[in-house]
């Protein structure tokens, strides 16, 4: 669908709603647009509805059924209308099959058929509002309450469909468990109930009898949770049943099966790992049942409440008090609840469940053995079975267990004293130890709590513990050991030489400074590194029999688990070990809290003087602030525990390997670095004087002589100890590491090197020669275009153009290497019939003299051949001038024949201006010199005619001028006559507007004159002046006076003007504004033959005779000439 | 200072007046040259039928029938025809001033602000 309309006359894209096209104004057809059929009105063919009148739009053709009537009235909003999909008509269900329809749904169109389909409104639907309901669907009637069926609730939740199933009659019950144990709806089991409803088709489906439907749980309290309250009533009633009467731990885990899934997890996981079926009510009462959800009390009260039940997270310190009371726990219920755990929790709390219920089943360690079986994962089965087999020589390691617990169940079995509390985690240790003296008070029967260092210090106290003791350690905590031996106590360097001095000898000692980086991370407690060598001592003596090791125990399980097993197979050689380590390494301050600190301070003092002393700068990397800090305790737990020597993790066994717990010299390091306790490969990762990248590369960074030392020695590295972290970041296998390295590093071998030499130089020498990288790139042609284009380098010298070309002509005249115009004037063309412009010969020339000055330059036009030259054109001027000349002499003094005579009738205006002067005879008259020497020649006659008269009549005579020319000709013509001369009046028209308001008799005396004091004598004829003659040759004067003066007052007004000023006056003259008038000299002549007869006027006469020859010749000359040049004018 | 004006003045302006006749009988002969339309024509009978009115009708050798006629066509020319080009110049002028005015009063007009 196009969005634009193309104008059919320039083809101009237009949009929809265009009338006319924006380009050249022609109307756009309406076929372009969706004709409404209503208005007919264009509208966009996007358009539902029409824009102008609203109505549908329905292009094309007609509809084919009558549109229906649109409700004036409608409901719907303007949008809803606007935006409406086309609608079916009524009776067109379409695909839909009419006999589908419901039946409601059926009368209700056909009676709404005349409402327009509009639905009741919600409040008439009320029973006190209808009267009938014969309108409503069935579904929305109930006959019998006539009331509303549904009433919406004000919260829809699980509890109400619960409520709504309970109130069903017995047959809808029935009709709903057959529908519940429907497995076809169900699913197996119920699958597909959801949890709410697997209550209701449970009971009803095997026996076949409907229960009573449960009670509406009672509103819960605040703190109890909807969700969880509605979720599981039954198990909240049972919390008001006796504790005694609570099912078994294996019913509970059965009813935990109606739990959904997700919720299962959601469940602490180890309420029922330590649940105590029998535990005595009092127990549970220390537990504060409110703000508990109603499944978590119930669990509690199933398991007695037991806050060991309870995983940490939920437990906080006052519930810990009680958890501590409730710690011995029999071992059937700890098996069935260990059989309650999810997978998960088994795999996580294996280790803890273990070693937090085992040591409780003292009084029957055999019993607690067979259950502790039952209540491991597959994994721990697995294990359980391999190291049984592997330890039944020693009956306390055959449980299956990581090691350290056994041990600290065997210790506890012999000892029957050690405290077996813990189920708590280390961390809540502290609010432990804090609340057991109070539980102690309180139950002393029972354990207090389990201290970790305790117990590694019961282990450390018993050699049979020690067995196998870094077994157990999974390789996340090897992984996280390292850390904290680090903040491992200050060691004694003096005493680790002569701990290592009596275990390994010199062979085996390296210095300590090659070591550092070794050392580091190791660093050991000072008593605990002769333990730790020990250890490495019987690894190595370990791994040297591990590839006799059975294939079982080896090869399937985890590497820790292989290596637990292979201590345990060992656990015969390492009671010896066990021996000297209570000599040399048990610390003294490893029974737990009683660490003496200050003796331990005085130790590190007392170490580092002797490092230094030994040239052995321990201060690099202990720091003896850090050493002191709290998390000593822990470390000080674990490294105990690894006094025995198989307790070691696998980072620590690298030790005996590398043998860094020496304190040799510098010089004797050197040569013992090579030695056989430290792979050479390792030494090289070390970092060294070369710099770290040797400890990251080793492979691509060894000398020659690791190399052939590496080389020489694979057997070597084939049997070299490498830590967990090692093998598995380097390699799967040993060997193939090995192998692998050997291929890494073979080309580096001297040996090889050298013999191949000569044929590497042969390979090389044939080899092209190496070109430069930027030899190699490919050159990019530049074009001559480019080239030219391209800056040239400004070397000082001035660049010659080769050529230099000037305008000659136009604006640019003159400038050189200017560029030619691209002619941008198109030539017109003929108008053809349907163009709307026509060029006339005008637009023709100028467009071709256009053209003529861009593209050829000014050219200066022909010089068109005067009809007369120069020269004839002078001459012909002085002729006309002689011409002239000869008349006025002619005219002044030639014969009396060739003068004119006056005319003997006086003209009308004058005969006005005589009454005129007539009747101002006597009285003032003011006289205006408006003119200057020029019309002299002609208005002198008139002035002196009408001053000899006005003199002759008594009138006083004020003279007046706008112009200072005026003053002076008024001052020239008056000097015979006595006359008040007024000051120049400035200001053309207002000038003499001020002075028309002084004159006559309107009762205002002038006493000043634009700024000029009148005398009273002057003022007073002002006011009494009545008439003003005005003599003037120029328009601008006469005007100002007829219209300010004239208009400003009654006082007469006549003109003396020139004859060539006679049509200006003339229309004044006939208006009444002027009295009357002379134009000219023909007139002043007339007027004083007529009226002053005895006035000389000889001069008057003969220059009125000159005038009339003059101009008698002018006409000739005009009519000569006009005929000469208009017959011989030139054609263009 | 009266004969200052009265000797260099007064018969320069003259002068200058007599220059005028003389160069617009030339602009009335070559009028024809430059510009031959129907307007230039009537201007130029006109002034040729003036000239010889005022100088003819004046001069005694002219028949007094003559002289009449081309008084009358003289008072004709004088009293209707240039009277009424002058009046519609005046008014013409007097329209200017009015609107010029009421231009200046509303504020349209400042010709004193350029």
């Amino acid at each position: 669908m196009s969005l634009q309309i193309i104008c059919p006359e320039c083809n101009t894209p237009n949009s929809l709603s265009s009338k006319f096209c924006n380009d050249c104004g022609a109307r756009l057809p309406k076929s372009t647009s969706v004709l409404c059929p209503k208005c007919q009105s264009p509208n966009p063919r996007n358009n539902f509805y029409c824009d102008h009148c609203g109505s549908r739009l329905q292009s094309g053709q007609p509809p084919a059924t009558p549109e229906p009537e649109k409700p004036e009235d409608s409901d719907l909003p303007t949008s809803a209308k606007m935006f409406s999909l086309p609608t079916r008509q009524p009776g067109d269900t379409g695909e839909l099959d009419p006999n589908s329809i419901p039946d409601w749904l059926t009368t209700q169109s056909e009676k709404d058929t005349n409402d327009s389909g509009k639905l009741p409104k919600l409040s008439d639907l009320t029973p006190q509002e209808r009267a009938t309901d014969a309108d409503l669907p069935r579904w929305l009637i109930d006959t019998d309450s006539q009331e509303l069926l549904i009433e919406s609730p004000g919260d829809i939740t699980t509890e109400h469909f619960f409520h709504l199933i309970q109130n069903i009659n017995e047959e809808e019950r029935k009709k709903l468990s057959g529908l519940l144990n429907d497995p076809a709806v169900t699913g197996d089991e119920g699958a597909n109930l959801p949890d709410w409803l697997k209550g209701l088709s449970t009971p009803a489906a095997p026996t076949g009898k409907n229960p009573k439907p449960a009670p509406l749980p009672e509103p819960e309290d605040d703190d109890t949770l909807d969700w969880l309250s509605d979720f599981d009533a039954r198990q909240t009633n049972s919390l008001a049943e006796p504790i005694n009467s609570l099912p078994h731990p294996e019913q509970s885990f059965d009813d935990d099966d109606d739990l959904p899934d997700w919720l299962s997890e959601l469940k602490p996981p180890q309420t029922e790992l330590l649940a105590l079926p029998n535990q005595p009510e009092e127990s549970a009462a220390g537990f504060s049942e409110e703000g508990i959800p109603d499944w978590m009390e119930t669990d509690a009260a199933k398991s007695a409440a037991d806050p060991a039940d309870l995983s940490d997270w939920l437990l906080t310190d006052a519930e810990m008090d009680q958890a501590a009371a409730e710690t011995i726990k029999p071992a059937a219920a700890e098996a069935a609840a260990a059989r309650s755990l999810t997978d998960w929790l088994s795999d996580f709390d294996a280790e803890e469940a273990d070693e937090d219920i085992f040591p409780a089943a003292e009084a029957s360690p055999i019993e607690a053995e067979s259950s502790a079986k039952e209540t491991l994962t597959d994994w721990l089965d697995d294990l359980s079975d391999d190291t049984t087999d592997a330890a039944e020589e020693d009956a306390s390691t055959s449980t299956g267990l990581t090691k350290f617990l056994i041990a600290a169940e065997a210790d506890e079995t012999e000892t029957d004293s050690a405290p077996a509390t813990g189920t708590l985690p280390d961390w809540l240790l502290a609010d432990q130890e804090e609340a057991a003296p109070k539980i102690e008070a309180a139950a002393p029967a029972e354990p207090a709590g389990f201290d970790f260092e305790d117990w590694l210090e019961d282990k450390a106290e018993d050699p049979s513990v020690t067995v196998g003791d870094t077994g157990p350690l999974p390789d996340w905590l090897d992984d996280l050991a390292p850390d904290k031996v680090n903040a491992a106590p200050q060691i004694d360097s003096s005493e680790l030489e002569s701990t290592l001095d009596d275990l390994f000898g010199k062979e085996a000692i390296i210095h300590t400074g090659d070591l550092d980086w070794l050392d580091e991370p190791i660093l050991p407690d000072k008593e605990v590194v002769p333990a730790a060598v020990e250890d490495v001592a019987q690894t190595s003596e370990f791994f040297e029999e591990d590839d006799e090791a059975p294939p079982d125990t080896a090869d399937d399980n985890l590497d820790w688990l292989a290596e637990m097993v292979a201590f345990e197979a060992i656990k015969a050689g390492q009671e010896a070990v066990a021996e000297a380590e209570e000599e040399t390494a048990v610390p003294e301050f490893f029974p737990g809290a009683d660490i003496d600190w200050t003796e331990e301070d005085d130790i590190v003092e007392q170490t580092l003087q002797e490092a230094k002393s030994d040239e052995f700068n321990i201060d690099d990397f202990l720091d003896i602030d850090a050493q002191v800090s709290g998390d000593w305790a822990d470390i000080d737990g674990i490294l105990s525990g690894a006094a025995d020597d198989d307790q070691l993790p696998d980072w620590l066994e690298q030790l005996e390997e590398t043998g860094m717990v020496t304190a040799l010299s510098p010089d004797e390091a050197e040569e013992e670095i090579i030695a056989d306790n430290i792979p050479d490969w390792i030494a090289n990762m070390r970092p060294d004087d070369t710099g770290q990248l040797a400890s990251v590369l080793p492979s691509a960074f060894l000398v020659d002589s690791d190399a052939s030392d590496l080389l020489s020695d694979t057997e070597e590295l084939t049997a070299a100890e490498l830590p967990d972290w090692l093998d598995s970041s380097l390699m799967g296998d040993r060997k193939t590491a090995v192998s692998d390295s050997r291929k890494d590093v073979l080309w580096l071998d001297d040996g090889s090197l050298s013999e191949d030499s000569s044929e590497l130089e042969a390979i090389l020498a044939e080899l092209p020669p190496a070109q430069a990288p930027e030899d190699m790139l490919l050159k990019a042609e530049i074009p001559d275009w480019l080239e030219e284009l391209k800056p040239r380098e400004l070397k000082g010298e001035a660049v010659h153009l080769a050529e230099t070309r000037f305008e000659s002509s136009g604006p640019l005249a003159g400038m050189p290497n200017t560029i030619a115009v691209e002619p941008i004037i198109a030539m017109p063309r003929a108008a053809s019939a349907l163009g709307a412009y026509t060029v006339t010969t005008e637009q023709a020339q100028q467009a071709r003299l256009l053209r003529q000055m861009m593209q050829e330059g000014i050219q200066p036009p022909p010089a068109a051949k005067p009809i007369l030259s120069a020269t004839r054109a002078a001459w012909l001027r002085i002729l006309v001038a002689l011409l002239l000349l000869t008349a006025v002499f002619l005219g002044l003094y030639g014969p009396a024949g060739l003068q004119s005579t006056p005319p003997a009738a006086v003209p009308a205006p004058a005969a006005a201006l005589n009454s005129a002067v007539a009747q101002a005879a006597g009285k003032p008259v003011l006289v205006a010199f408006e003119y200057t020497p020029a019309y002299g020649g002609e208005l002198n006659h008139e002035v002196n005619i009408l001053l000899n008269q006005l003199a002759a009549a008594g009138s006083p005579l004020i003279t007046v001028s706008q112009y200072t020319a005026g003053t002076a000709v008024a001052a020239a013509q008056t000097a015979a006559y006595d006359v008040i001369a007024l000051p120049l009046v400035p200001g053309e028209a207002m000038g003499l507007r001020q002075l028309g308001s002084c004159l006559g008799q309107n009762g205002i005396v002038c006493t000043s004159l634009h700024g000029h004091t009148l005398t009273p004598e002057t003022a007073q004829l002002l006011n009494e002046v009545s008439l003003v003659i005005l003599f003037t040759g120029e328009r601008s004067s006469l005007v100002n006076w007829v219209e300010q003066v004239g208009g400003a007052s009654d006082v007469p007004l006549a003109v003396g003007a020139t004859q060539a000023l006679a049509p200006v006056v003339s229309p004044y003259y006939a208006s009444g504004q002027v009295t009357g008038y002379l134009d000219g000299l023909p007139a002043a002549i007339a007027y004083k033959n007529a009226y002053q007869p005895a006035a000389e006027t000889a001069a008057a006469d003969a220059q009125y005779g000159a005038q009339s020859l003059v101009l008698l010749v002018t006409a000739v000359i005009l009519l000569i000439g006009g005929l000469a040049f208009g017959l011989f004018r030139k054609k263009s | 200072m009266a004969q200052a004006f009265e000797w260099v003045q007064a018969p320069l302006e003259a002068a200058l007046a007599s220059m005028l006749a003389v160069f617009l009988i030339l602009s009335g002969i070559r009028m024809l040259q430059r510009q031959r339309t129907i307007w230039s024509v009537l201007f130029f009978v006109t002034a040729v039928t003036i000239l010889f009115a005022n100088a003819i009708i004046l001069n005694p050798f002219t028949p007094p029938g003559i002289s009449q006629v081309v008084l009358q066509f003289r008072d004709l020319v004088h009293n209707f025809i240039v009277t009424a080009g002058i009046r519609g110049i005046l008014i013409g002028v007097a329209l200017g001033i009015i609107t010029l005015a009421v231009r200046v009063l509303i504020g349209v007009e400042r010709p004193y602000n350029k």
